[in-house]
Order: C-alpha cells, then sequence, then structure tokens
C-alpha cells in the first residue's frame, strides 16, 4: 500500500493529507505486525549464543576445583535474579518478562546439574523434573509468562508420562499442576499471543496421553486388569480428535496467528518427532519407553490391533488434508506453506510404522527438512519475509543442533557452530528487518 | 491485587533464594553423606575410563543388582503377579513366567552383610536409623533354567537395580589407572566399590580391582 499511496496521491484519488495519515498508519502496522516473531528469534539467536559460551566455559570447567565449580553453579541464578527484578522494578515488556522467566528456568536447570555433575549425585530424574516444576511454577504467576507455564505444563507432563503409572506424590502434584495450569490457558482473557496458543496446542496434542496413563493407573489399581489396547487405540483416536475438535472451535480460530490450530499442533509434534529420531539413544529411551510405543507396538501385536491402528492413522492423516486443502482455500496461504512444508503426516505415519527402521526414517526425514528449510529461508530472504526466513533458519538450525549435539565432535567445534548459528541469526534478521525499514521508508 | 504487584519484585527475590537453598541444601546433603555415611561395599563391573569419558575424567562405576527373598508383599508387585497369572491363564498349557517386571521405585534398608558387602535388610519402609536407598524393584524371580529345564524357587527372591554411579579422578592418575586396568586380562577382573549410603544418597569413594584400590592406583602409591 505505501508503494501505491503516491500515485494515488499524484492521480487525485487522495489528498496529502490523507495520504500521510494513511502512510503512517501503514508503517505501524508494519512495525507491529511481525514483532513478537522478529523478537523471539532475536532471542533464540542470543540463547544459542549464551549456550556456545557455555560449551566454551565447560572447555576450561577440567581446570577448576570442584569447589569453584559448585561456586559457579549458583552464578547463573544471581544474575537471573538481578535481571528478573530490573524487569519487575522498572516494569519492562511482555517480551523482557518472558526473557527473565526463561532466564531464570535456564538458572535453575544449570545449578542442578552443575551441582549434580561436580558432586557425582547419582541421578533421580523423578526428583529432577518434579524440583523443575516446582521451580519454575512461581514465575508463571510472578512474571505473567507464558515461557513458564508452557515449561511448567511440558516438566509436568513429562514426569506423569514416564512415572504416572508408579502412585507418588510427585505424580500427583504433576497431575494437578498440569490440570492447574491448563485451566489457566484456557480461563485467562489477557494472556494472549503466541505463547498461548503454544501452550494450549501442546496441551491438545498430548492430553490424550497423559489421560490414558492416569485412566489406566485408576483402573489397574482397581481390578489389576489389562486394557493396554484399548486404551492405546482410544488415545490415538482422541489425539486426533481432540485436534479436530481444537481447530474447529471459534475461540481458537479467532486468535489470529495461526487460524488452523491443527498446523500448529502439526508443526510442534515436527519438532519433537525430529528430536527423537535425530538420536538414535533419544529414540531408544523415550520413543520405546513411552505411551508413543504402545501405539507403535499395536502393529505387531494383532492383525486386528494392526487394522484398527492403521485406520486410525489414515483417519488423522485424511483429516489434516481435508483441512489442509479447506484452509488453503480461505486463509492466509503462506502459514499454510509453512504448515505443510513440515511434513507433519508423512513423519506422523513414518513414526508409527518405520518407527523400528531408525537409520532409514532417520535419513529421510532429515533429507526433508534440509529442504524444507533451505526453501523457506530463500523465500523469506527473496520477499524480506521474516516468518518464513525464520522458519527456515530454525528449521537448519535445529538440524545442526541435533546433528552436532549427539555427535562426539570437539568441543570447541561446537561451541563455534552454536556461535555462527547465533550470530548468523541475529544477523540474517536485522539485515531483513532493515531491508524492509528501507522499503517502507 | 493492585498493592500486591509492589511486592511482586521481592517475592521473586524469595522465590529466587528459595530456588537457591533448593541448590546449597543438597550440596551439604551430598557433602553430609560422603563424609557421614555408612560405608558399604557392592559387587561392580570393572572397565578402563574410557576416552568420552576422560574429558571429565570420571570412571563409571556400574554396580551389580542386589537380591534377597520376596517376604513382605508390596502391592504394585502383587499387581504384577496378577497380570502375569492372568497372561498364563490364557494360555492353557503355560504356566507363570519364569520372572514377573515390577519396575517401581521403592525405599530399600541396607546392611553390612558378609564380608561388608550390603545386603538389603528391609524393603517397602523407609527407616531414617538405616541407612536406605530409593532403587528400582526390577523383578521377582520364581524359576530359574538349567539346560531348558524349570527349577521353581523354594521362594520368590526380589531382584533390584542399583544405580550406576561415577568416581572423579585427577588427569594424572587417570593414565596409572587405565595403565593398571588394561594389564588384567578382561575376564580375568573383579571388583567391588566402596561407596557411602545415608538418607536415599549413594557416593563412590574408591574401587578396588583384584585387591587393589583405584585411589592408591591412580595416586602411584601402589
Amino acid at each position: 500500500m505505501l508503494k501505491r499511496l503516491a500515485k494515488y496521491e499524484s492521480d487525485g484519488l487522495i489528498d496529502a493529507e490523507s495520504a500521510r495519515k494513511l502512510a503512517q498508519r501503514a508503517r505501524e502496522d508494519f512495525e507491529s505486525g511481525f514483532s513478537g516473531f522478529r523478537n523471539a528469534m532475536y532471542f533464540a539467536g542470543a540463547l544459542l549464543v549464551v549456550f556456545s559460551t557455555g560449551l566454551f566455559a565447560q572447555n576450561v570447567w577440567d581446570g577448576l576445583s570442584s569447589d569453584v565449580r559448585l561456586m559457579l553453579a549458583f552464578l547463573p541464578l544471581c544474575l537471573s535474579l538481578i535481571f528478573g527484578l530490573s524487569v519487575l522494578f522498572g516494569k519492562w515488556g511482555v517480551f523482557f518478562r518472558e526473557a527473565a522467566a526463561a532466564s531464570n528456568i535456564a538458572a535453575c536447570f544449570f545449578m542442578i546439574f552443575i551441582i549434580g555433575n561436580t558432586l557425582n549425585i547419582p541421578p533421580d530424574m523423578r526428583s529432577f523434573w518434579f524440583a523443575m516444576t516446582l521451580m519454575t511454577v512461581p514465575s508463571v504467576f510472578l512474571l505473567r509468562s507464558s515461557v513458564a507455564a508452557v515449561c511448567s505444563l511440558v516438566f509436568a507432563m513429562y514426569l506423569l508420562c514416564e512415572y504416572g503409572t508408579a502412585p507418588s506424590v510427585a505424580s500427583d502434584a504433576a497431575a494437578a499442576i498440569t490440570a492447574f495450569i491448563c485451566s489457566m490457558f484456557f480461563l485467562a482473557k489477557n494472556y494472549g499471543g503466541f505463547f498461548k496458543v503454544v501452550g494450549a496446542y501442546i496441551f491438545c496434542a498430548l492430553s490424550p496421553f497423559f489421560f490414558v496413563v492416569l485412566i489406566e493407573q485408576q483402573l489397574n489399581s482397581a481390578d489389576g486388569g489389562d486394557l493396554g489396547d484399548l486404551l492405546t487405540i482410544l488415545a490415538s483416536a482422541g489425539w486426533g480428535l481432540s485436534l479436530l475438535l481444537v481447530s474447529g472451535l471459534p475461540r481458537f480460530n479467532g486468535i489470529g496467528f495461526v487460524p488452523q490450530p491443527i498446523f500448529f499442533a502439526g508443526a510442534i509434534t515436527m519438532f519433537v518427532v525430529a528430536g527423537l529420531i535425530n538420536s538414535s539413544w533419544s529414540f531408544d529411551n523415550l520413543y520405546r519407553e513411552s505411551v508413543f510405543s504402545q501405539i507403535g507396538a499395536m502393529f505387531t501385536d494383532s492383525p486386528l490391533n494392526a487394522a484398527s491402528a492403521f485406520a486410525i492413522t489414515a483417519v488423522v492423516c485424511a483429516v489434516w488434508v481435508y483441512l489442509f486443502i479447506k484452509a488453503v482455500r480461505n486463509g492466509d496461504r503462506k502459514l499454510y506453506i509453512i504448515a505443510g512444508s513440515l511434513m507433519f503426516p508423512l513423519l506422523f505415519f513414518y513414526t508409527f510404522t518405520w518407527g523400528d527402521r531408525f537409520f532409514m526414517f532417520m535419513a529421510a526425514s532429515n533429507l526433508l527438512l534440509f529442504l524444507c528449510g533451505i526453501l523457506l529461508a530463500l523465500r523469506g530472504l527473496k520477499g524480506r519475509d521474516f516468518s518464513m526466513l525464520n522458519t527456515g533458519i530454525l528449521i537448519l538450525i535445529s538440524q545442526g543442533f541435533m546433528r552436532v549435539f549427539v555427535s562426539e565432535t570437539h568441543i570447541l567445534f561446537r561451541a563455534s557452530f552454536f556461535a555462527a548459528a547465533g550470530i548468523a541469526l541475529i544477523a540474517a534478521n536485522y539485515a531483513v528487518n532493515r531491508r524492509r525499514r528501507n522499503g517502507v521508508s | 491485587m493492585e498493592s500486591l504487584k509492589k511486592f511482586l519484585p521481592w517475592i521473586f527475590a524469595a522465590v529466587v533464594v528459595a530456588q537457591g537453598y533448593i541448590g546449597i541444601s543438597s550440596v551439604m546433603a551430598a557433602k553430609d553423606a560422603i563424609k557421614n555415611g555408612a560405608e558399604l561395599k557392592f559387587h561392580c563391573g570393572v572397565d578402563a575410563i574410557d576416552a568420552w569419558e576422560a574429558k571429565e575424567f570420571k570412571m563409571n562405576v556400574s554396580l551389580r543388582d542386589i537380591e534377597t527373598e520376596y517376604s513382605s508383599k508390596l502391592y504394585s508387585a502383587e499387581r504384577a503377579i496378577r497380570r502375569a497369572k492372568k497372561v498364563a491363564k490364557k494360555d492353557r498349557d503355560a504356566e507363570i513366567a519364569d520372572s514377573v517386571y515390577v519396575g517401581q521405585i521403592i525405599p530399600v534398608s541396607l546392611r553390612s552383610g558378609k564380608d561388608g558387602f550390603a545386603e538389603v535388610s528391609a524393603y517397602g519402609d523407609q527407616a531414617d536409623s538405616e541407612p536406605y536407598l530409593r532403587i528400582r524393584l526390577d523383578e521377582i524371580i520364581f524359576a530359574k533354567r538349567e539346560k531348558d529345564v524349570r527349577h521353581f524357587l523354594v521362594a520368590p527372591v526380589a531382584v533390584f537395580d542399583l544405580p550406576n554411579l561415577k568416581m572423579s579422578f585427577s588427569q594424572k592418575s587417570v593414565e596409572n589407572i587405565n595403565a593398571y586396568i588394561k594389564g588384567i586380562p578382561k575376564d580375568e577382573r573383579s571388583g567391588y566399590a566402596i561407596a557411602r549410603v545415608k538418607a536415599g544418597k549413594i557416593f563412590v569413594i574408591d574401587v578396588v580391582v583384584n585387591g587393589k584400590s583405584l585411589s592408591e592406583v591412580g595416586s602411584g602409591k601402589l
């Protein structure tokens, strides 16, 4: 519109004052339109640089005495305290509140990690995730942080998924925290924006599995019966249904960032799956030992179960394709190019059918994701479009991150990679931002 | 609500202090267990310190499973046994499997038994007066096989998983230790770990391989 304003003015369609007002309004719309996403990408870039600094520090870590290491374990927590207090006293904006919450969570994680590593404390993952859940929850309220809400939700859900079948105070507390945080997402009116969407969709995508775990726990404690098969069928049906229902709810359709939430849930699932498949360790430990593997196991269990599972998978994929076509015809095509390129249905189908063939699965999905990343980044650069560029870069970095992280390359190489990736992310955003500003002015 | 907002920074500060206290208390508890814990011996596997671990100069100490007679009935174990019996009933000719997986973490009290090696004194209930660990009740064994012949045990045996531990060494001592361990053929290596146990925490303080303490081997005393 900005480009056309001068012509409209010279053609006499609008007067100079109107042209000035319209230009100002268009600039304001432009500034506000992508600021959240742009800030998030700057934040992601900064996080990579911080991570790389940590790796450089690890390089000299062996030379430090255990007392010095223990003191350094509390340094991130002190820094997060200073940052958090600055944000609260200075009444800084939403972005900084979220950043303060994220830094506090990261500081707690590193404190526990460094103490455990320095003193050789045997890992007790249930206590660890329980402690992380409890330490994350206060930031939800104190900093009004969606990042903290999403993190505590994910930690609590993981706790339930891994240890929910063994009754304990930790799993009961995790269930209560999960229910509480989830209800907040649905009830809060001013929570708003990107992070609410993320939290709500993680909940919608994962909740059926956790309900299954809880139901199975309850049923088993009553009669000791084995309802695994029936419940896994219900879980996969529930998963598809929840996405379908959420995408149909006007409340979620009105959010604006993603008019069809099913794509967003698909994107999240894709990243989780991509994380799992990139490491044989996590694949073995998280896929085979989790509730997800129960669904995979149905294919080899009996012909009837195989047919049921296949039918459910086919129905979910068909629903996805139907909604995808419908959305592309009616909505913002750009969003659907991003969502569609994530190959969610294909990865979803692979997870359920070919999960055991790790190498083929990994190679095929890596290739697909790499191509998607390149194409999106190039398109974003060409069209000066942040959302395309950042999605592409995010895919490429996540690919590199996972490959470099699971490999045993030298620590300095890994540190340099993360530093370069972080700087590239910040620089690319800065360059596109500048080009866009020049275009506007 | 508005007046509460004034206190938010101070509440946040208090929360961060509490988070720090969790860290400090875990350091204190660990140091206390290392200093004052009950000293017990545990059978363990012996491997040289590999390249990956050598970056941190840590040795993996895999403690072997610990067994005891399954005498005190546990809810989770009974549930697993009921399930196994139900499965066996479906298959007319099959009897209950040789063992049943339980996989629940429970408190297990330990005592010093024969030659100072750790023994299970009780499980299921946590007694603060005795050294205990929270470990996984892995399985209940009903029968063992010898050349495909099943021998039912007089009493079922409960098998507990002990954790994999780590022990730190200096870079210098790693060379001595690796030279010593690699000098012993793999099938002739035998060893045990000396660990301190207190209030659910366990720390290795030394590993003895074929009669020699690795701490002393590392320092060049042996």
